[in-house]
């Protein structure tokens, strides 16, 4: 049999959109949180805070979403209940904890600081306690 | 007396459809990502995606941990799983169709050899010395060891910090790292020179893919009664496979583009065909 670069390419394109809405309505396709992220994406169980069990009922999707990276919406709460120590955000800021549900984008701007230094010096907080 | 075409159109023209189609998409995807992480208030449509969450190779590296831990990978998702196994299935049947098809990081590698191809004509991709080549391109079964060593030991996505592809959608971001932006910059600058020199010597997703050259079901097939030896499969295979003195391509190395077929380089009907074994 057989096939020419026409059919293939209607093959391929069938097999991976076809497939990528096949395992949506089974509910296997997950990009961002869910049950893929939280799996494993990001260990969440090891970073969930363990003071505070409720504090995971009441995350928004994006933080049930987590997955060990800090982004633009990344509140100082949420580094806190990743599990990052309150001395150590303060080591690196500098200066005592803002407002907790501050965005580290928002506290940068309003500092004059480049976000993606401080982010990375966050972000290696974070990934000591992953590990 | 079989038909000889005068014209010989030089590529596979739906395949160049098919990998804008998906350079595209996975731009869109990574945009709207950055849009929505950075609050702009407008997306293009509301659910997330990372370029984790789209990579098949990202279903692979975790596959150690879901099968020991059920946990995936830091990272990866359930999505990339799910591709991972689409991708198999193809590769199955069509062999390494992903990298010739669809592989973002392999279409702009193939943009930029045009620019290459310009200049040196004949001698592009034919600049590596015939042994350093052969024994270089096995290098990307070592990247792929230490990628599921690295990645088994570690439970963290280690390849992000070398992964040319993340550059590629992330550059303007402080999330690549140095080392992923120089391996990109030496991929595209060696395109200039080599055809997909990342996919060649050192993609660990194309190694594994490749495996499936042995054993696919759609083979690149050679009709030795219909063909007049001119060399033109061979010259034009983008990964350099001698196809003008095989009668089956089973090189670890086919990407499955079908630049070698009667339907593009080769000027004689029915000489080189992707087809099951029945074809004689
Ligand atoms: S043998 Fe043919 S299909 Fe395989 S990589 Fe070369 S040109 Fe493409």
């Amino acid at each position: 049999m057989k096939l020419s670069a026409k059919a293939l390419a209607v093959i391929i394109a069938v097999v991976l959109l076809g497939g990528i809405v096949l395992s949506n309505t089974l509910g296997w396709w997950n990009t961002s949180g869910g049950q893929g992220g939280s799996r494993g994406g990001s260990g969440q169980g090891q970073l969930q805070n363990i003071d505070n069990p409720a504090a995971g009922e009441s995350h928004s999707e994006e933080q049930a979403a987590f997955d060990g990276s800090i982004r633009g919406k990344t509140t100082f709460q949420d580094l806190l209940e990743w599990g990052v120590p309150l001395e150590n955000i303060e080591t690196i800021l500098g200066s005592p904890l803002p407002e907790r549900s501050l965005q580290v984008s928002a506290y940068c701007q309003q500092q004059g600081l480049s976000f993606g230094r401080l982010k990375r010096s966050l972000q290696e907080e974070v990934d000591k306690i992953q590990r | 007396m079989k038909k000889i075409r005068f014209f010989r159109p030089r590529s596979i023209w739906v395949r160049s459809i098919v990998q804008l189609f998906f350079f595209a998409l996975i731009a869109l995807i990574v945009v709207n990502n950055t849009l929505i992480e950075n609050q702009t208030g407008f997306s293009i449509w509301p659910r997330k995606a990372s370029i984790h969450a789209l990579c098949p190779f990202g279903g692979v590296v975790t596959l150690y941990q879901l099968v020991t831990t059920g946990q995936l990978v830091q990272k990866v998702h359930d999505s990339s799983v799910v591709l991972m196994g689409l991708v198999f299935l193809l590769a199955v049947l069509f062999g390494p169709v992903f990298c010739g098809w669809v592989c973002p990081l392999g279409t702009v590698q193939e943009w930029v050899s045009r620019m290459g191809r310009k200049r040196l004509r004949r001698k592009f991709n034919h600049l590596v010395p015939h042994r350093l080549d052969l024994v270089l391109r096995f290098g990307r079964y070592l990247v792929l060891a230490w990628v599921l060593y690295a990645t088994a030991q570690s439970g963290r996505l280690v390849f992000q910090a070398y992964d040319p592809y993340f550059a590629l959608f992330h550059f303007w971001t402080s999330e690549v790292a140095p080392t992923a932006l120089l391996i990109l910059g030496l991929t595209l600058g060696f395109s200039l020179l080599v055809e997909r020199p990342w996919c060649k010597y050192a993609c660990p997703y194309g190694a594994l893919l490749g495996i499936s050259n042995l054993f696919r079901v759609f083979s690149i097939r050679r009709i030795v009664r219909n063909c007049r030896s001119d060399g033109a499969c061979g010259i034009l295979c983008p990964m350099n496979i001698p196809v003008d003195n095989l009668e089956v391509v089973r090189d670890h190395q086919c990407i499955s583009c079908l630049e070698c077929t009667s339907e593009a380089c080769c000027p004689v009907k029915d000489t080189v065909v992707f087809a099951t074994g029945d074809v004689k």
